[in-house]
């Protein structure tokens, strides 16, 4: 602690301490004339008090003195300031101020406005008033997700009073290494003598928890650090919600989906009134009993009406920190799949149609799994004119070939993103398929080649990465090892992008796969009855047609829609075929954008960069279309503040000193915290020197004399 | 001015009111001042002190109410048909000496009334009650030069002699009070009474040598200490040139720095002066003009009854 002035010119009022020495020395002409009989006692009186009397005069006159420069000293102001509570003026001096600009500093203080407004002000006067060679830098704690961190730069106070104007909190969590690092390296290009940070932050535990200046590059301890801590008000965030997800076991319209929000209740209620929303319509209501300091989860079942990417919002009551009070959720709700079976062979009855076991499997009360299927069976011929509409896949069972125009027709369909299985039979005629479907199949069939019972061909290699075949990596349930396979289909080396899913144990290919167009193929080396394998009557049968299916159909996996938070980027993957086509993107705030998918490791990628916006994101491509949900991290939501222990560790090399500013301290002067005003001391002491003066320039009391001479003097 | 000298009124009044020094400051006849306070006195007191036994008869005067009746000539009223007193020549045994500081220091009023005043009216009011008892009363005045002496007589008129007197005398100069009472006392052929009416703030030596010059004659002695409150406490309140009455001694001083110093001065002085009477045989009694007279005069009466 330093010895400061804060109006050091005031103290030439300390030349006013020439009033009591003139007035010491010109006092002894001011006199009365008395003519007394009894002079010659009052020169035995003189001499006897000479000694006290030039005592009392000289300590009057330090007293008088004394009073006069302790009024200057008052006016000057004086006070004790910690290290980098105020620079000396004339000199250089420069300060880093670091703004806490998460979204915690949103919370409302106890006069409703935002922390952050606050903060802004106090970061305002920081600089104000400023002396003419003082440079600030405004450094953002939590840089604005999306736009990346601003370099920082140093300036005079007017261009930072409107730096500091024109920040503002985001939805983003404070980094304070990365702001530290900024400030340290600010200053250390300046090399002055006097440099500060100061840094204004709610410090919230849920912000600046996480926070590790263990490693931080150009770290120097003389810089004095002052912390001014805002929200002593004790605003607290009552409940947040801090995830939301859908899952299902299907994402397709009709079929139940169930949104789970979890919240944290921070607040002394016990009792939350939670509302769901399903495209800006309220769903559901109802009170959640949530203890205090726990945190439960809440669960909503809904069942879209209809297909189409759908808007769900989970809210609660606004408290003091709106951010999370309400959370966000896109859902993709799929149509039924519709499936053409083509029965290549339709027997005289049902059981001997090569569609019989396809159908059962795929029946609606044995989908366990995901969405209903539609079968629709056609046969023998392939369709000539068109695919009807909405067929999401073809399945050719045992079809001898499709003609000429039907293959054009299924061309086309395969290449506008339909999908094709195929499943070989003895009826299928390898020639035909080749000139009908040239290069649609993953695999060139060579002809039809067949086993003898006793020895039948079985399966001996499984791609269990593959999503189909994924569900029957051991030790699951079913195997595929025990069906027994008499006829097969013989075929060619398989097309370069092609993948085989399946083999029979003497390599020959099973089942294998290639997209074509936006389409996809799969074909399936023998039948899928049991004129060519016994795999039908086996348990892994109907899974595996089920999945093959839906996965073909894009509908293999199970719902589990999960929201995104600020700051993530937005990502969009698919296959290899989409390289090249773009998705367009639109932010909640209408911002449009388009993002090309390029190639990746696992088909293809479109970046729309990280989200900077809290809302949904739409999202189309052709063929489909969606909604990304984008909150705010939940981190930001535990508003309780660290304490100053805390704060040391987590800060740690750093030293500071710690102020807390109350939110009507916002308004006070923040040049003063940190400054230990002496005027009260200094008061006082000037009111014990006045009292002295009086007791020694004042008349004696009469007690005095009654102590000491036991009697009065003259009778009354 | 009325010369006669008729006993003091019965009636009951407030005697109060007689001797605030502030009343009788405003009264400018000495003789009427003497007057406002004995009356003053006697009424406060509902009877005469005045009494006289003797054996030699001397003459008859009026009866006036209060006389003892035991002294009333019957006879006379029997011839005459009114009421005589006898007087007897043998009342009149006291001769009194009233010794009055009229030093320049005397003039000092600081409350309304100077100590000369006051020490004129004490004894112009002695003077009015000894001759009221047909006592012999003498005058000193010791002022500047020699004192001014009237002879001791207890004629009534003799009152007239002395109020002249301290009314032509006005405070000056330096008394020289042992060279006063040793003349009055080599003067003397009968032992009396004296009585120095003084704020004595001459060299106390001086004045005990002139007190056992007295007490050496067997007179009985009284002295009345005047004093100015004033002098004895010293109220001045800001810095001050002091100029002494009786010399050339000037002080520049701040009264409120020397107060305790003065004051202890002071008191040094009025004990010197009490022990210095007590061992010259003297009653002392300190008297403040701001205090009303009576109570000197209650305090003598007393003592002369006594």
């Amino acid at each position: 602690m330093a010895l400061g002035l804060l109006a050091p010119l005031n103290l030439l009022a300390g030349l006013a301490v020439v009033v009591p020495i003139a007035v010491h020395l010109l006092q002894r002409k001011r006199e009365a004339t008395v003519d007394f009989p009894a002079v010659r006692f009052l020169l035995l009186a003189q001499r006897r008090s000479s000694r006290r009397v030039r005592v009392r005069r000289l300590l009057l006159l330090l007293v008088r003195c004394l009073a006069v420069l302790l009024f200057a000293l008052l006016l000057a102001r004086p006070v004790l300031q910690a290290p980098g509570a105020a620079f000396r003026e004339g000199e250089p001096g420069f300060t880093v101020v670091i703004l806490d600009t998460s979204l915690s500093m949103t919370a409302l203080a106890a006069d409703g406005r935002p922390r952050f407004e606050a903060a802004r002000d106090l970061a305002r006067k920081i600089a104000s008033p400023a002396g003419a060679r003082e440079r600030f830098a405004l450094v953002a704690a939590a840089p604005r997700p999306g736009q990346g961190a601003a370099a920082p730069r140093w300036l005079d106070a007017d261009n930072f009073a409107s730096a500091v104007g024109a920040a503002a909190a985001c939805p983003a969590v404070v980094e304070p290494a990365r702001a530290f690092a900024a400030a340290y390296r600010l200053l250390r290009e300046t090399g002055a003598a006097q440099r500060r940070i100061i840094v204004i932050s709610d410090f919230a535990r849920g912000g600046w928890d996480h926070a590790s200046l263990g490693a931080l590059p150009l770290f120097d301890a003389s810089v004095p650090v002052r912390l001014l801590r805002l929200g002593g008000d004790g605003a607290r965030n009552r409940a947040g919600i801090v995830r939301v997800s859908a899952r299902g076991e299907s994402r397709v319209a009709g079929e139940p989906r169930v949104v789970r929000a979890e919240i944290v209740n921070a607040g002394p209620e016990q009792v939350l009134p939670v509302e769901f929303w399903l495209d800006d319509k309220l769903a559901a209501s109802r009170l959640e009993t949530v203890q205090p300091g726990t945190s439960a989860a809440v669960e909503f079942t809904l069942r879209p009406a209809s297909a189409g990417a759908q808007r769900v919002e989970v809210r609660l009551p606004a408290d003091r920190y709106p951010a999370d009070d309400r959370r966000l959720l896109g859902i993709d709700v799929a149509a039924p799949v519709s499936v053409l079976a083509i029965d290549g062979e339709p027997g005289a009855s049902l059981t001997q149609s090569e569609t019989f076991f396809l159908q059962e499997a795929l029946r609606p009360e044995r989908m366990a799994l995901t969405a209903p299927v539609r079968v629709a069976i056609g046969g023998p011929e392939m369709p000539v004119d068109r695919v009807p509409a909405g067929t999401a896949v073809v399945i050719a069972a045992n079809v001898r070939a499709p003609g000429e125009k039907a293959g054009k027709v299924l061309a086309d369909y395969v290449a506008a993103g339909g999908s094709l299985l195929v499943f070989w039979g003895g009826a299928c005629d390898a020639e035909a398929w080749r000139r009908a479907l040239p290069g649609l199949l993953p695999a060139a069939v060579a002809g039809t080649e067949g086993a003898p019972p006793e020895r039948p061909w079985r399966i001996g290699e499984v791609d269990y990465s593959s999503a189909p075949l994924a569900v029957f990596r051991p030790p699951a349930n079913g195997t595929f090892a025990t069906a027994s396979f008499t006829l097969r289909a013989r075929l060619e080396r398989p097309a370069p992008a092609a993948r085989v899913l399946a083999r029979f144990e003497d390599g020959a290919p099973w089942l294998i796969e290639h997209r074509v167009g936006r389409g996809r193929v799969v074909f399936c080396a023998s039948t899928a009855d049991l004129e060519g394998n016994d795999l039908a009557t086996r348990p892994v049968y109907v899974p595996l047609v089920q999945r093959l299916v839906l996965w073909l159909a894009d509908s293999l996996e199970a719902a589990s829609d999960v929201e995104q938070v600020v700051g993530e980027p937005l990502e969009f993957t698919g296959g290899a075929e989409l390289v090249g086509t773009k998705v367009d993107v639109e932010s909640p705030s209408g911002v449009q954008r388009e993002v090309e998918f390029r190639a990746a490791t696992a088909g293809s990628l479109a970046s729309a960069g990280e989200t900077g916006e809290i809302g949904f994101y739409r999202w189309s491509r052709p063929g489909r279309a969606g909604i990304a949900a984008v909150n705010v991290p939940a981190a930001e939501s535990d508003l309780v503040p660290l304490g100053a222990d805390e704060i040391e560790e987590r800060l740690r090399p750093v030293r500071f000193e710690l102020f807390e500013v109350s939110p009507a301290g916002a308004a006070a002067d923040p040049a003063r915290l940190g400054v230990r005003s002496l005027t009260r001391p200094l008061l006082l002491a000037l009111l014990a020197v006045l009292l002295l003066e009086t007791v020694i320039a004042g008349p004696r009391a009469p007690w005095r004399h009654l102590v000491r001479s036991g009697r009065p003097v003259a009778p009354e | 001015m009325d010369a006669s000298i008729a006993p003091p009124p019965r009636a009951h009044a407030r005697p109060g009111r007689y001797f605030d020094p502030v009343v009788l400051a405003r009264i400018s006849n000495l003789t009427l001042r003497a007057r406002h306070v004995v009356e003053g006195l006697m009424a406060g007191l509902h009877r005469s002190s005045l009494r006289g036994l003797s054996v030699e008869f001397a003459e008859h005067r009026p009866y006036t109410p209060g006389d003892e009746l035991r002294r009333v000539d019957w006879k006379l009223f029997s011839r005459q048909d009114r009421y005589y007193v006898k007087e007897y020549e043998a009342e009149t045994n006291l001769r009194a000496h009233l010794f009055v500081d009229a030093s320049a220091s005397m003039g000092y009023a600081g409350s309304g009334i100077s100590k000369y005043d006051c020490a004129a009216t004490l004894a112009a009011s002695l003077a009015y009650l000894m001759l009221l008892q047909r006592d012999a009363v003498g005058l000193v005045i010791m002022g500047a030069g020699a004192p001014r002496v009237i002879p001791a007589r207890s004629q009534p008129h003799h009152l007239h002699a002395i109020i002249a007197e301290l009314e032509a005398a006005r405070p000056a100069g330096v008394a020289d009070v042992r060279a006063a009472l040793a003349d009055v006392a080599g003067r003397m052929h009968r032992r009396g009474l004296c009585i120095l009416i003084s704020d004595l703030l001459d060299e106390p030596e001086g004045l005990e040598q002139g007190l056992r010059h007295l007490h050496h004659r067997r007179n009985d002695l009284m002295v009345l200490h005047l004093a100015d409150r004033d002098e004895l406490e010293l109220p001045f309140g800001k810095l001050t040139l002091f100029r002494d009455l009786e010399g050339g001694l000037e002080l520049t001083t701040d009264p409120r720095e020397i107060r305790r110093e003065y004051r202890a001065a002071m008191s040094e002085h009025l004990d010197h002066v009490r022990g210095l009477c007590r061992r010259s045989g003297a009653d002392y009694d300190l008297l403040v003009t701001d205090q009303p007279l009576d109570r000197w005069l209650v305090r003598f009466l007393a003592r002369r009854e006594g």
